[in-house]
């Protein structure tokens, strides 16, 4: 006996194929048919590579940021498995458009199909609630602040407001029972309703059969009449191809979707929301105060309203659209006007310079993030934590905080200390102006004239100060040739050793941790500039730990190019 | 005689048919090898994985001098876990012990068998989980492990005992580091 046979004995499986693809199509297979299943197989899709998702994600504001960078950043394929559930979103609502389209224009909302179009409605709601829950789950910025914006505007809703916030971010504020509520929603519960309410669409539509060609009479219709399978089925599959295609297509080029930096509360961020988001976005620009309110909430509410009430105010005979150009008239201008905003929306921001510059200042930091996970790992208090595993982390903000007003920049009232500072080329640039617009120019010092020496004296002198920052590549033979050009070029002014005090600053160990570290708590000191001294003494400012960080740091700038 | 030539109708059924099924395919085929791929991830790879270098465990002081072990825990201090990357954190335990020839030496606490944690009753090492027994040296007596306790490389330094934790496959005869 056949395995066919075995089975069909057993599960009358064959009569369960048959009743699937035998279905006749009225009117003959059509390419206008195939939304609902183009919808259905980027459904399956999204399911599988959300599952793949859920192998690597976490769903804890600590850990949710990290766990992304990873799938996206050391996955094999993860970015690719990411942006094709990413895009595959946008593709869902593209296509769920068609499909709202194809069908209001064909009239399939008449008699007695009026509850297979709310089913339908309902899940575009459910497809849209998807998409919202989704784009927190990275806890990104734009995730984070732009979610902020909806839950905002839902705590605007009359009365129950601010009970309904509460409910959807898990408390007070963002935090851990937000995401993991919206990852409750998006993973079980929305699922759970899209396949539900699939399955009550796939039954009423086969209830009924498709809603036909709208110009063919019943003989008409009669005689064109297809089955499903093989002929509607191929159709289907072309144009399930065809999207595929596409996604993919579109996936390769933009190289997945983006992640941005982890998310900071600390932060104002301007985060836009997903495409098919931006005609509300954009509205709500042409409103101010308590009409904004009422914009946000009343927009979707009467888009929403317009949509289910369709059935009811477009019934009679006819499914014609010549006799129903009123509807169906409204329904296109409303299309119109969202593709028009959404395409205002990107417009306005691309010739915006203020939001063009913090998407670049955003690319950047995301690049840092990114980058710094990969290398290090992000610390076990997660998110911004990231970026403390930057080498010298802590020494270049407290440099940003304490120095570098005085030390980088236009308004600077020191000595240039970056990139190369204590390199050979910066010695070598110094001794040759020391009261130049680089070194001791902004100061009032002026007490050293520019070093005459040249060629191979140069050299060694430029080695000698240079040895003593602990160079581990300083030449000895330079140095040692070195000693002796500064014995009568500089030793007039200058004392080389662990503890003279003089006319000019004692070279010893200069440059080195310990020495800069010990300098910056007292530059004032005999040692080095005494009286002359103009810098603050950061004695009380930095302990020892701050200081020595800072000096590390320093040390590792000797290492950079000098320009 | 009939004529058994297949009709126009029934060949564009064939070629629909086909079609559908090749174009259907191809697209499985295509959607599934990055899928498999990503999921496939794991394989290999040491998610994992924490710094080779010795750790130190306890004082010098601590092992007894009559040769009984002591149980030490393993504290490393970066353990890369995925994306995490944690301070202090405990990956393992060890017994140390003075040898006969008083010299400091390791076994890993963890049961050659099936990898639950052993315990010393005086005696004996012993697992709580399927009762395998190993002899205060190592070498295994009685129960399910296929081999003895696993040997960990222990140093003296500075009047601490340092040891270098390792993993081995459990359930096997032969001694294989993952």
């Amino acid at each position: 006996m056949k395995i066919g046979d075995w089975l069909d004995q057993r599960t009358g499986h064959r009569a369960a194929v048959r009743w699937a693809l035998d279905e006749p199509v009225a009117g003959g297979a059509s390419f206008a048919y195939v939304f609902g299943s183009v919808l259905a197989f980027l459904l399956v899709m999204q399911i599988v590579t959300g599952v793949l998702l859920a192998t690597a994600y976490s769903p804890s504001a600590t850990d949710a940021w990290a766990s992304v960078a990873y799938i996206q950043d050391e996955m094999t394929l993860g970015w690719f498995v990411r942006g094709l559930h990413s895009h595959g979103a946008s593709a869902m609502v593209v296509v769920a458009g068609l499909h709202l389209m194809q069908t209001a224009l064909y009239g399939a909302y008449r008699a007695p199909r009026e509850l297979n179009w709310w089913v339908g409605v309902l899940m575009l709601g459910v497809l849209l609630a998807f998409a919202l829950t989704g784009y927190l789950l990275p806890w990104d910025q734009t995730g984070y602040w732009a979610t902020k914006v909806a839950t905002g505007i839902a705590g605007t809703t009359p009365i129950a407001g601010q009970a309904i916030q509460e409910i959807a971010q898990g408390g007070n504020e963002y935090g851990n029972l937000t995401l993991t509520r919206f990852f409750a929603l998006h993973v079980l519960v929305l699922p759970g309703a899209m396949v539900a309410l699939f399955t009550l669409h796939l039954f009423l539509f086969r209830r009924h059969g498709v809603t036909p060609h709208w110009w063919l009479d019943r003989e008409q219709l009669e005689k064109r009449t297809r089955p499903f399978w093989p002929d509607q089925m191929f159709k289907d599959t072309a144009a399930m191809a065809a999207v595929f295609a596409v996604l993919v297509g579109i996936n390769l080029w933009n190289g997945g979707v983006a992640l941005d930096a982890p998310a900071d509360p600390s932060t104002s961020f301007d985060a836009r929301p997903e495409w098919y988001f931006r005609p509300l976005f954009q509205a709500l620009k042409y409103f101010e105060g308590p009409m904004e309110k009422l914009v946000a909430l009343g927009l979707p509410a009467v888009l929403g309203g317009f949509l289910i009430a369709l059935p009811l105010i477009d019934r009679g005979e006819s499914r014609s659209p010549r006799r129903r150009w009123k509807q169906l008239g409204a329904l296109g201008v409303i299309a119109l006007l969202m593709i028009a905003l959404t395409a205002v929306s990107f417009r306005e921001d691309a010739g915006d310079p203020r939001v063009q510059k913090g998407n670049h200042e955003a690319e950047g930091r995301a690049r840092l993030s990114r980058t710094l996970a990969k290398m290090f790992g992000v610390p076990a208090e997660g998110g911004t934590a990231v970026y403390e595993q930057a080498p010298h982390a802590r020494a270049r903000t407290l440099w940003r905080e304490h120095c570098a007003g005085c030390h980088q920049g236009g308004k600077r009232q020191g000595p240039e200390i970056g990139p190369g500072y204590n390199s050979r080329g910066w010695i070598r640039d110094f001794l040759a102006a020391p009261s130049g617009p680089r070194f001791f120019g902004p100061t009032k010092i002026r007490g050293m004239e520019p070093v005459e020496v040249r060629g191979e004296e140069l050299d060694a002198v430029v080695e000698l100060v240079y040895g003593q920052t602990g160079a581990p590549d300083a030449d000895a033979a330079k140095v040692a040739r070195g000693k002796t050009v500064f014995a009568d070029e500089c030793a007039s002014c200058h004392s080389m050793d662990d503890k003279s005090e003089g006319s000019a600053p004692n070279l010893g160990g200069r440059g080195s941790v310990e020495m800069l570290a010990g300098f910056m708590a007292r530059p004032d000191h005999p040692r080095w500039f005494g009286k002359a001294n103009e810098m603050p003494a950061f004695f009380d400012d930095l302990d020892r730990d701050d200081r020595r960080a800072l000096a590390e740091y320093l040390v590792m700038l000797r290492g950079r190019p000098w320009h | 005689m009939a004529d058994e030539r297949p009709t126009p109708q029934a060949n564009r059924r064939r070629f629909l048919e086909v079609a559908t099924l090749a174009l259907g395919g191809a697209v499985g085929v295509v959607l599934s090898v990055p899928l498999v791929r990503y999921f496939l991830f794991p394989i290999g790879r040491k998610v994992v994985s924490s710094p080779d270098a010795p750790v130190d465990v306890c004082a010098l002081s601590a092992v007894p001098a009559d040769g009984r072990p002591v149980q030490v825990a393993v504290v490393s201090q970066a353990q890369r876990d995925a994306w995490v990357v944690r301070q202090e954190v405990a990956v393992g335990s060890a017994w140390v012990r003075r040898d006969r020839a008083g010299k400091v030496v390791a076994v890993s606490g963890q049961c050659p068998h099936l990898g639950c944690a052993i315990g010393f009753d005086g005696e004996r090492f012993r697992c709580p989980c399927h009762k395998s027994s190993f002899k205060a040296t190592g070498e295994r007596e009685s129960g399910p492990s296929k081999r003895g306790l696993d040997p960990l490389e222990a140093t003296v330094k500075g009047g601490r005992v340092l040891v270098r934790f390792r993993r081995f496959r459990p359930d096997v005869a032969e001694r294989i580091e993952v």
